[in-house]
């Protein structure tokens, strides 16, 4: 039987991996379009703050079940925006120099911050974890959230999901061609429009996932996506661009990293994820997983 | 063109008023007395920014029912400081020099607090500020502030009154790693060891403001096992901080004190994840106080704005009432005449009797701790239990306060 001390560190590490989880479905979407569509979108925070709300909106009408629900309306209403959005602000600006697109998403940061406020008020927002799991459970004799663990494997279930669509799915060979050569693609018959905006609303329907899956452990507020976008550059750098495998795992070590460095330089916390940038860019300045442009 | 059309209606529209303000006023119309309000009214904590507006209105409004000060009716003239004390700078500035404003309420930000007395201290305008910044009364002491909204220590020293009542041996603490937060921790560790010798630390956390995830710094409380817990986190970060401490049992585990957690909103937006059963203080609150002067003010705030008051719209109104008062004593508006009558003024506040100490011109005022309790009556979990603490055993001693002012 491990002792107190072998379960405390146990319950940290977990702890990580809920953090890298819910990191790495919002690094995942962006290291996707940089991957693709070479795009840095700064409104990908957007999405994770849409996500929690609309997880929100479905829990305030009190309906049972409205976890469920709620997903599929996160879901819903992500993908719809991401598709009105690329239409219609993006896409425009595709064949404009990179800075373009940089300012347009940086100035729908703005505009849904805001738009949120209007919405839905300018009080904080909570959601409770779904009933089934509300408590802690007991690693030895350390409590341990249960919604963690949900996190941890539903997050696990949906990497498999998304690593099968990008590798096994006739989808997921065109989202993989595009990323190779898209003139080679357009030049085959493909509508390359509207395979990006595709890939546009699958980025921006992970990140509302992802910030639908933190509702119930954080506050939900206007601006709650502007750090976890922060983090989840840091992740794809660390990655590699446009790598998933390289997201996957960089979110796990930022995970780890936040989760033990707190405890063991608690004075450095702030710095870690930083200090952990530089380190990996110094030995590999393409990311862990990233090829050589 | 459609701008000119505008400009000319609501002109006309300004005569119309004008006259008919003219015509309604039956003696010569007095010259309004101004003051200011600072307060964020926009972005998150305008929330907050908003009730403190609301409070200082209402006071404005029964007193020009009551005929004005000194015969002149007072003008409330709200201002957003976007919660950056640049803005509050330069809002403050356009208060003074263009609507010529003789005192103003707020902010609520320490840091912009500070930034706007400089200004006040400079240009001789009076300043009642929100912000609960030990520094405004102590190192900061000007002639021209006063603070009518109790200050970090009164709140944190009641805690630790609180904490020594409740016996509990062993504490841990955690508090957002910036000036604020560390002072609220380190004013109520102080005091507890002060006047509980035997008492010891188990652990103190120091996540930084805005962190997400508080998993790691509540598995290390959990596993130093104290038999209290201090929080002196707020907004935001207090809300995240309690749903992740209910997700893993913290709450079940220890007694738990919220060093201002007690705020309306927070409690608001926790709804049914509320700690119920523990600890939590208010500058103000409520349901505290049954007297005369609380229920009017709460029926009166309620039939208004149709919303209960919470700490900053008794303090802005509380400000505005203590201004009034010190006009009246001073027979001038004049801020160089009022601050002196503001020196050992003592009013009759909603919360209570308190007084303006004139050695740091920090309110006397007791410590309100309550357990957060659900209610059937109002929407919201309400604060039961009250323990207050009083004035005397809460202040920090004249000694420690006031350095600016000597």
């Amino acid at each position: 039987m491990p002792d107190v001390n072998a379960w405390f560190w146990a319950a940290q590490v977990l702890n990580g991996v809920a953090i890298g989880i819910i990191l790495f479905l919002v690094a995942a979407g962006l290291t996707l379009l940089l991957g693709v569509m070479g795009m840095l979108n700064l409104a990908h925070g957007a999405f994770y703050m849409i996500g929690a709300y609309a997880l929100y909106s479905v829990f305030a009408t009190g309906t049972g079940g409205w976890y469920g629900l709620g997903f599929v309306a996160v879901i819903v209403v992500t993908a719809l925006v991401g598709a009105v959005l690329e239409r219609f602000t993006l896409r425009p600006l595709y064949e404009r120099p990179q800075g373009y697109i940089l300012l347009a998403t940086f100035a729908l940061v703005l505009i849904f911050d805001d738009l949120v406020l209007l919405i839905w008020g300018r009080a904080y927002k909570s959601v409770p974890p779904p009933a089934p799991f509300e408590g802690a459970l007991l690693l030895g004799s350390v409590p341990f959230p249960s919604y963690y663990a949900f996190i941890i494997l539903a997050g696990i279930l949906l990497t498999v999901a998304l690593w099968l669509l990008l590798q096994r799915t006739a989808l997921g060979r065109l989202i993989r061609a595009l990323g190779t050569d898209r003139e080679m693609v357009a030049a085959l018959g493909v509508n390359v429009s509207r395979s990006l905006c595709m890939i546009y609303v699958l980025s921006a329907v992970l990140a509302g996932v992802g910030g639908a899956m933190a509702a119930p452990l954080r506050s939900i507020s206007s601006g709650m996506g502007v750090e976890v976008v922060i983090q989840s550059f840091v992740v794809v750098v660390i990655g590699g661009l446009g790598s998933i495998w390289g997201a996957f795992i960089g979110a796990l070590i930022l995970g780890q990293f936040s989760a033990l460095g707190i405890l063991l330089v608690p004075r450095f916390a702030v710095a870690i994820p930083y200090l952990v940038l530089v380190i990996v860019l110094t030995w590999r300045p393409h990311g862990l997983f990233g090829s050589r442009v | 063109m459609g701008a000119t059309r505008t400009r000319r209606l609501l002109g006309s529209a300004l005569v119309v008023l004008s006259v008919a303000g003219l015509a309604s006023s039956p003696t010569e119309a007095a010259e309004a007395v101004k003051v200011g309000v600072l307060a964020p009214l926009t972005g998150v904590y305008s929330i907050v920014g908003d009730r403190g507006v609301k409070g200082v209105e209402l006071a404005a409004a029964e007193i020009n029912a009551a005929g004005g000060v000194l015969g002149r009716p007072l003008e409330i003239i709200a201002r957003d400081d976007e919660t950056n004390p640049e803005v509050a700078l330069r809002q403050v500035r356009r208060l003074i020099l263009q609507d010529k404003v003789v005192a103003v309420v707020g902010p609520l930000h320490g840091g912009a607090a500070i930034a706007v007395s400089n200004e006040t201290k400079r240009s001789q305008v009076l300043q009642f500020p929100f912000a609960a910044v030990e520094d405004l009364t102590t190192v900061s002491c000007q002639p021209f502030l006063w603070r009518i909204t109790a200050s970090a220590s009164q709140t944190s020293r009641g805690g630790a009154e609180l904490a020594k009542q409740l016996n509990l041996g062993s504490w841990a603490t955690i508090s957002s790693d910036f000036s604020y937060g560390r002072s609220v921790i380190n004013y109520f560790v102080e005091h507890l060891k002060d006047i509980t010798p035997s008492v010891t630390i188990a652990t103190q956390a120091w996540p930084k403001l805005g962190e997400e995830d508080f998993g790691a710094y509540i598995n290390d409380i959990l596993k130093s096992q104290p038999k209290g817990l201090y929080v002196g986190l707020f907004a935001a970060d207090l809300v995240r901080f309690v749903k992740q401490a209910k997700a893993f049992g913290l709450l079940d585990r220890m007694t738990v004190l919220f060093d201002s957690g007690g705020s309306h909103e927070v409690l608001k937006s926790l709804g049914n994840d509320a700690p119920f059963g523990q600890w939590a203080s208010e500058r103000y609150n409520f349901l505290a106080s049954s007297s005369e002067a609380n229920r009017k003010f709460v029926a009166a705030f309620n039939k208004k704005y149709n919303l209960y008051p919470d700490m900053i719209a008794h303090d802005g109104y509380a400000s505005l009432k203590f201004f009034a008062a010190a006009a009246e004593k001073a027979k001038s508006v004049d801020p160089r005449k009022v601050a002196p009558a503001l020196a050992g003024l003592r009013l009759e506040t909603p919360k209570g009797v308190v007084w303006l100490r004139p050695e740091d011109h920090q309110t006397v005022q007791p410590t309100i701790w309550g357990k957060v309790q659900r209610s059937a009556q109002y929407p919201f979990p309400i604060l039961t239990d009250f323990v207050v603490v009083p004035a005397e055993r809460v202040t920090l001693p004249v000694e420690r306060s006031g350095q600016g002012c000597r």
